[in-house]
C-alpha cells in the first residue's frame, strides 16, 4: 500500500471498502464470466464473447451500456460514502488544487472501475489485433469518458459535500417519499434500506435474475411437470442475491443495534427476517407463476417459496456467526450453491428445506446477540 | 436491584472491562471515567447490545437482615438503601430477572439511551415511537407530549434523515423514557441538546425517580451543576468499574 496518506486514506476509506461490500457481487460475476465454462475453454470462451460484440452493433451497444450501469453502481456507491457524516474528514481534500483533487479522484476511479476497463483493455487489444479500428475506439473512448465523468462526480461531491452534488436532489425527494405514509413494520426497514441506499445492486440483481427466469420459463419446455430445473433456477437466483444478503446484515450491524434493548422473542426476529426474505423475493413468486402448471404443480409451489426463505436465512444467519466481510462469506455460499445442486438433483422433499429452515434458525438463535 | 455476577467484557482475545460481583440497588448513579475506559461497553452491556461473560439480574435478591444493614459491602448511601429495603418488600415473592435467560422480561424493564443515537435515516419519529410503543407496551401519546414539550413533535412525521444531531439525541432520550422500565440507562444524555432541553431532560429523571422510583444510570462528563441528585457514583478506570465512596 502507498506511503502517500492521501492514497492511503482513499484507497482504505473508498477503495477497499468498495470491494468489500460488493465482495458477492464480485464474486457472482467472476463465477457467471470465468465459473461456467471448464478451464480449457475459458480463453476460447472469452475470445468468442469478444468477437460477437465487436462484430454486432447491437451487443456492442448493450456492453457499453453494462458499463454504464457499472459506472453508476461505482459513483453512486462512491459518493454516498463520502457523503457519509463519519467521512466529513474528507472535506480536508479540499485544500488541493482541482487538478490535484481530480488526479486522486481517477486515483479512486481507475481502481474501483478496474473489472471493466482490464477487460475492455483485452477487448481493444483484440480488436486491434483483428483490424477492428472504429470499435477499438469506441471501446477505449466509452471507458476514458466513464473513468473522467465518475472522477469529476466524486471532485464535485467533496468540493460541495453534497450541496451540489448529483444526488443532492434525488436525496430530498428520498426524504419527502420515505415520510409519507404507513409506519414502517420491523421487517420491511431492510428493504427500505436496499431500495434507498443500494438501488444499482437491488436493480441489476432484479434485472438480471428476472430476465434469467423468464429466458429459462420460454426456453425450456419440459415433456411433464419437474420443479428440479426450476429449483435449480432458484438455486443460482439466491446465489446471486448474496451481495445484497450482505449489504441487508452490514445494514442491520451499523443502523439496527437500537432493536437489541427492545424485548423481542428470537422467534419473532426471525419470523421478522423471513418476512423481509419474503418481500425481497416477492417479483421472483409472483414471476415463477408463469411457468404454472408446465414446470411445476401447486403443491410444489411451497417448496420453492420455503427454499428461497430457508437458504436466504441461512446465508444470513451465517453472517451472523462470522463478522465477515468477503472471503468467508462467499466460499459459504458458493459452497452450499455446489451441495446443493447435487442435493436439488434428487428432488429433495419440503422436509430438507424445513430441515435448512431449522438449520439456520438454531445459527439465528444462537448469534442474534453476538 | 442490579446485580452483576462474574460479568467480564472481551473483544476478541482483549479484556475490555471487569464488573466485580456487585449489588447495585435502586437509585440514580453517575457512572463517570475518561474517553475509552469502558462506560458505553458497561450501559450497552446492560441494556443488551453487546455480549459478556457472566451474569446481569435484575430484580429483588433474597437477602437476610444482617446482608440488609451491611451498607458498607455495597459503598451505598441511605436513600438506596431505603429504596432497596422498600423494592426488596415490594417483589419479595418475585424471581429475579436474568439477562441472559430472562432476556425480554429484563429488557421490558430496562431502558437505553445511546451517546450518539444512529437509526436508519429513513425512519420517521413516528416509526420509532410506534415501534417502542408495541414492544415496551408504552403510552404513544405520553412519548408524543414529551416530544412536544422538547420542541420536536413538529417532525415526527419527518424522516429522522432530515433531523439534526440535537434533534435525534432528543427523540432518542424520548425513547429511553417510554414504556415502564424500573432502569433507564442514560449514556451521555446532555450533549448536543440545548440548554433548554439539559433543564427539561433534569427535571423528567429528578421526577421519575422521586414519582416512580425509576433508577438511572447516567454517563456524563459534564457537570449536572446541582440538577441531578444522585444517590451515588461509578467509576471506571483500569478495566474495572469501582464503587465509589
Amino acid at each position: 500500500m502507498s506511503k502517500n496518506p492521501i492514497a492511503r486514506t482513499l484507497q482504505k476509506i473508498l477503495v477497499n471498502h468498495f470491494y468489500q461490500m460488493n465482495a458477492g457481487f464480485f464474486a457472482f460475476l467472476f463465477f457467471v464470466l470465468f465459473g461456467v465454462v471448464k478451464g480449457g475453454q475459458l480463453i476460447d470462451y472469452h475470445y468468442s464473447l469478444i468477437i460477437a460484440f465487436l462484430e454486432s452493433p447491437i451487443i456492442l451497444v448493450g456492453v457499453i451500456f453494462a458499463w454504464i450501469l457499472y459506472t453508476l453502481k461505482c459513483s453512486n456507491y462512491i459518493i454516498k460514502r463520502i457523503l457519509e457524516p463519519r467521512q466529513l474528514f474528507l472535506s480536508s481534500l479540499n485544500h488541493l488544487s482541482n487538478k490535484q483533487l481530480f488526479a486522486w479522484m481517477l486515483f479512486v476511479q481507475v481502481q474501483v472501475f478496474a473489472p471493466v476497463w482490464v477487460y475492455a483493455t483485452i477487448a481493444s487489444a483484440v480488436a486491434i489485433h483483428l483490424h477492428h479500428w472504429a470499435q477499438a475506439g469506441i471501446m477505449i473512448l466509452a471507458n476514458l469518458v466513464l473513468i473522467v465523468t465518475a472522477a469529476r462526480w466524486y471532485s464535485s461531491t467533496i468540493r460541495h459535500h453534497g450541496t451540489t452534488a448529483f444526488l443532492g436532489k434525488w436525496e430530498l425527494l428520498q426524504s419527502i417519499q420515505w415520510s409519507i405514509g404507513f409506519v414502517k413494520p420491523v421487517f420491511s426497514f431492510a428493504i427500505f434500506h436496499l431500495f434507498r441506499e443500494r438501488k444499482q445492486m437491488l436493480l441489476l440483481t432484479k434485472l438480471f435474475t428476472l430476465l434469467f427466469l423468464y429466458g429459462f420459463i420460454q426456453l425450456y419446455e419440459p415433456y411433464k411437470p419437474d420443479p428440479r430445473p426450476i429449483l435449480l433456477c432458484f438455486l443460482l437466483i439466491v446465489g446471486s442475491h448474496s451481495s445484497l444478503i450482505l449489504q441487508i446484515r452490514a445494514f442491520e450491524r451499523e443502523f439496527l443495534p437500537f432493536l437489541r434493548n427492545l424485548p423481542v422473542k428470537i422467534s419473532v426476529r426471525f419470523l421478522q427476517l423471513l418476512l423481509t426474505y419474503a418481500l425481497l423475493f416477492l417479483p421472483e413468486y409472483i414471476y415463477v407463476w408463469s411457468a404454472y402448471p408446465l414446470h411445476f404443480t401447486l403443491l410444489e409451489y411451497p417448496k420453492i417459496v420455503l427454499m428461497v426463505l430457508s437458504l436466504a436465512a441461512f446465508l444470513h444467519s451465517i453472517l451472523l456467526v462470522y463478522d465477515m466481510l468477503s472471503e468467508d462469506y462467499l466460499n459459504s455460499v458458493f459452497g452450499m450453491m455446489a451441495v446443493l445442486f447435487f442435493v436439488l438433483l434428487y428432488n429433495p422433499g419440503i422436509l430438507f428445506f424445513l430441515l435448512v429452515l431449522l438449520v439456520a434458525y438454531v445459527f439465528f438463535h444462537h448469534h442474534i446477540y453476538g | 436491584m442490579l446485580q452483576f455476577r462474574k460479568v467480564e467484557k472481551f473483544y476478541g482475545a482483549h479484556l475490555a472491562l471487569t464488573v466485580p460481583d456487585l449489588d447495585l440497588a435502586n437509585g440514580m448513579y453517575w457512572i463517570q471515567g475518561e474517553n475509552g475506559s469502558g462506560k458505553t461497553t458497561f450501559l450497552k452491556m446492560l441494556a443488551g447490545l453487546h455480549p459478556f461473560k457472566g451474569e446481569i439480574f435484575l430484580g429483588p435478591k433474597n437477602l437476610g437482615v444482617s446482608e440488609l444493614g451491611n451498607e458498607d459491602n455495597l459503598g451505598l448511601g441511605k436513600e438506596a438503601l431505603r429504596l432497596r429495603e422498600s423494592n426488596s418488600e415490594e417483589r419479595s415473592s418475585e424471581k429475579p430477572l436474568s439477562i441472559l435467560k430472562d432476556r425480554n422480561e429484563f429488557l421490558k424493564k430496562v431502558n437505553y439511551a445511546e451517546a450518539e443515537p444512529l437509526y436508519p435515516p429513513f425512519l420517521t419519529a413516528k416509526d420509532l415511537v410506534e415501534l417502542y410503543g408495541a414492544t415496551k407496551k408504552a403510552d404513544i401519546d405520553a412519548a408524543k407530549q414529551q416530544l412536544e414539550e422538547l420542541h420536536i413533535l413538529d417532525a415526527y412525521e419527518q424522516t429522522v434523515g432530515t433531523y439534526s444531531s440535537g434533534m435525534v439525541k432528543k427523540l432518542s432520550l424520548v425513547l429511553a423514557f417510554m414504556g415502564n422500565p424500573d432502569w433507564i440507562l442514560l449514556d451521555e444524555p446532555l450533549i448536543t441538546i440545548d440548554v433548554a432541553a439539559v433543564e427539561l431532560v433534569c427535571k423528567w429523571i429528578n421526577d421519575w425517580h422521586a414519582k416512580k422510583g425509576i433508577s438511572f444510570l447516567i454517563s456524563s462528563h459534564q457537570s449536572f451543576a446541582g440538577g441531578l441528585q444522585f444517590t451515588g457514583k461509578l467509576s471506571v478506570s483500569d478495566k474495572t468499574l469501582h464503587v465509589e465512596p
